[in-house]
């Protein structure tokens, strides 16, 4: 048996079964979401390539799995990123039904985990690039809501990820060819400007970065909340792996110089339109642009405490934004219009939402005693030794944020004449929404906990500093 | 021929001839690659464009397919179009030797691909219809194609290549059917 198989073949073949049973939603729901919790559990406890024993039998799980003549490679390191991609999977799909997903939600995101575990595993690179495309087109159908027929952001999403692909295909080419070329510094640093386009598209970096806050808008939140975490995630492990194989391009200050500039820019821009912006869905899309740069700006450092960060950031990130995409929809199902004027006084007419909303929108700020607080400073602390204007820059931003932030409460909790308190939320809304937040908030008060898991992650990647 | 049917699908004339352009297309592409590949590679090309247009086909109304709706282009529109068209054609042309430079792919190869691209991402950037997008980035993949079959002759990619094709074609049908069940 071999990893591959185990968390790619069959939980893809699975998400097929969940396809042609899609109408039964509760069936399917836990059906897919019991598989990813089961398959995330044993990614954190079975070891790949080393034997354990199963009663009176001996199992060894392989790392490699060769496919048409491609290898999909699953090595032991990689345990804890597939653990993260499926228990995302599994926490997007327990929300499902109380976000009102659409039908193929569930099937679909299924498959779009086994792909994305399938992009990170292929050799050569270049096939990633096609199973990210998949990916991208098998999640279009989730993200149509019922009565639209798919609208900018949709369709914009749709248009940047399909552009990446020719870079990223071309770029892999010419990785190949440079070993082999006379030529070779210019291939590779031609197949370097290349790849940067593919990956800016990927991550929406700046001036990709537009569908983020348009998909959040026109397309239903809960799921552009998966798609902004489980694309990125993926982008972000194979960025990695280009740059633990490649080392060059670490020591490249140009690329680091490029990368740092289109964070700030994905930091600053986003931080500042957010104290000024109206709509709720929008200023979500801001936020997840400013962790992403954020992302960015961490691998730009490029020192140990900057790649430390760059994959601590995931976990809390993943439960943030789920946090915030199901507070949002909850809103939505219900009919409100998510325009900040229209939600003035909601904290007494949906309380869990909106706790849980301010929760996560307080931990992807990086506001001190959240998640992402740790992370953040020991990013700015670095980055202020290393480029003082970068980290001033980025500061002003996180002020921007912290603005929106006070307008949040202010919006929230204005109380009309006459407002009774009441619980509008269901009680099953109440406790998934209740035990998200907790978990944020027990990540932000005990860093320790995770961060340890995603060291073990790091040092995989043995010529990273 | 890429240099024609690039231009019809850029006119946006009415479904009919959209649809016989993309059909084109793909034997232009078809042609193209046979310049660098196995003819029963090659063909692949051939018959999942043609599956593509028949799928995106499928999905348009009977009664809608030759009709002149406010979808497509005006007469002025067409002028405008037409002139921006020559001068991508200009630019492409003149950026020929550059790309030469960096990629090793013949030159009809090359201003066939980039003319492709260069319309794709030109109808993309000029609408928000569902059916323009899918055929922008058929348009803007197929001249990839062409470029990218220089280059690379793996089998699994020629087949990955086609399920993008195939499925850009089902996104595009199912979107334009929901719009039509939403107009009704």
């Amino acid at each position: 048996m071999s990893a591959p198989l185990i968390w790619i073949i069959i939980p893809l073949l699975m998400s097929l079964f969940a396809f042609f049973f899609r109408k039964q939603r509760l069936f399917i729901l836990l059906f897919a979401g019991l598989i990813c919790a089961f398959l995330a559990i044993l990614a954190l406890t079975v070891r790949i390539d080393s034997i354990f024993p199963l009663g009176p039998a001996k199992i060894e799980i392989s790392s490699e799995l060769t496919l048409l003549g491609r290898s999909f490679i699953l090595a032991d390191g990689d345990r804890y990123l597939i653990a993260l991609l499926f228990g995302m999977g599994a926490i997007w799909f327990f929300g499902s039904r109380i976000a009102a997903a659409n039908e193929y939600f569930v099937p679909n995101g299924m498959a779009i985990v086994s792909l994305l575990v399938a992009a990170i595993s292929v050799q050569p690179f270049l096939y990633a690039a096609l199973i990210v495309e998949l990916a991208v087109l098998i999640s279009i159908p989730t993200l149509l809501q019922k009565g639209s027929a798919g609208g900018v952001g949709i369709f914009r999403f749709l248009i940047i990820q399909t552009l990446a692909v020719p870079f990223v295909l071309l770029a892999g080419w010419g990785f190949e060819q440079a070993v082999v070329s006379a030529d070779s510094q210019r291939l590779y640093n031609f197949s370097a400007v290349l790849l940067g386009f593919g990956f800016s598209m990927w991550l929406a970096l700046f001036p990709f970065y537009t569908w983020v806050p348009l998909l959040a808008e026109s397309g239903h939140p809960f799921v552009a909340g998966f798609i902004f975490t489980a694309i990125p995630a993926t982008a972000q492990i194979m960025l990695v792996d280009f740059f633990n194989n490649y080392s060059w391009l670490r020591t490249e200050p140009v690329i680091t110089g490029v990368a740092q500039t289109a964070a700030v820019l994905m930091i600053v821009i986003p931080g500042i339109w957010a104290v000024y912006q109206k709509s709720i869905l929008r200023l979500f899309g801001y936020l997840v642009l400013v962790e992403i740069g954020f992302a960015v700006l961490s691998f730009s450092i490029n020192t140990h405490l900057g790649w430390e960060a760059y994959f601590s950031a995931l976990l809390p990130r993943t439960f943030a934004i789920a946090l915030c995409s199901m507070a949002i929809s909850i809103w939505k199902t219900q009919n409100l219009n998510l325009n900040m004027d229209s939600l003035k006084g909601l904290f007494y007419s949906q309380p869990v939402s909106v706790i849980s909303f301010l929760v996560g929108w307080f931990s992807l700020s990086g506001l001190p005693l959240f998640s992402m607080f740790p992370i953040r400073f020991g990013v700015l602390t670095q980055l202020s030794q290393l480029n003082l204007p970068v980290a001033i820059w980025s500061i002003i931003a996180i002020f921007g944020l912290f603005i929106a932030s006070m307008r949040l409460i202010s919006v929230f909790f204005t109380r009309a004449e006459n407002r009774q308190f009441q619980v509008g939320e269901t009680p099953v809304q109440s406790i998934f929404l209740g035990i998200g937040s907790v978990l944020l908030l027990i990540m932000g008060l005990f860093p320790n906990l995770y961060v340890r898991i995603f060291l073990e992650t790091l040092s995989m990647y043995k010529n990273l500093p | 021929m890429v240099a024609f049917v690039s231009l019809i699908l850029f006119l946006n004339l009415s479904w009919r001839w959209n649809i016989v352009a993309l059909s084109l297309q793909y034997v232009a592409v078809f042609w193209l690659v046979l310049t660098v590949w196995p003819t029963g590679l090659a063909a692949v090309k051939l018959v999942t464009g043609w599956m593509a247009g028949a799928i995106i086909a499928s999905s348009i109304p009977e009664e809608r397919f030759a009709e002149k709706s406010q979808m497509f282009s005006s007469t002025e529109e067409i002028r405008f179009r037409f002139v921006i068209w020559v001068i991508v054609g200009v630019i492409v042309w003149a950026l020929l030797p550059n790309i030469a430079n960096w990629l090793p792919v013949s030159a009809s190869m090359i201003f066939g691909g980039g003319l492709l691209i260069s319309i794709g991402i030109l109808q993309l950037s000029m609408t928000n219809q569902a059916y323009r997008i899918i055929f922008g980035l058929l348009t803007l993949f197929s001249g990839f194609e062409v470029m990218y079959a220089s280059l690379e002759k793996s089998v699994l990619v020629a087949g990955l290549l086609a399920v993008v094709t195939m499925g850009l074609a089902f996104i595009g049908s199912y979107i334009m059917n929901l719009q039509v069940e939403s107009n009704q």
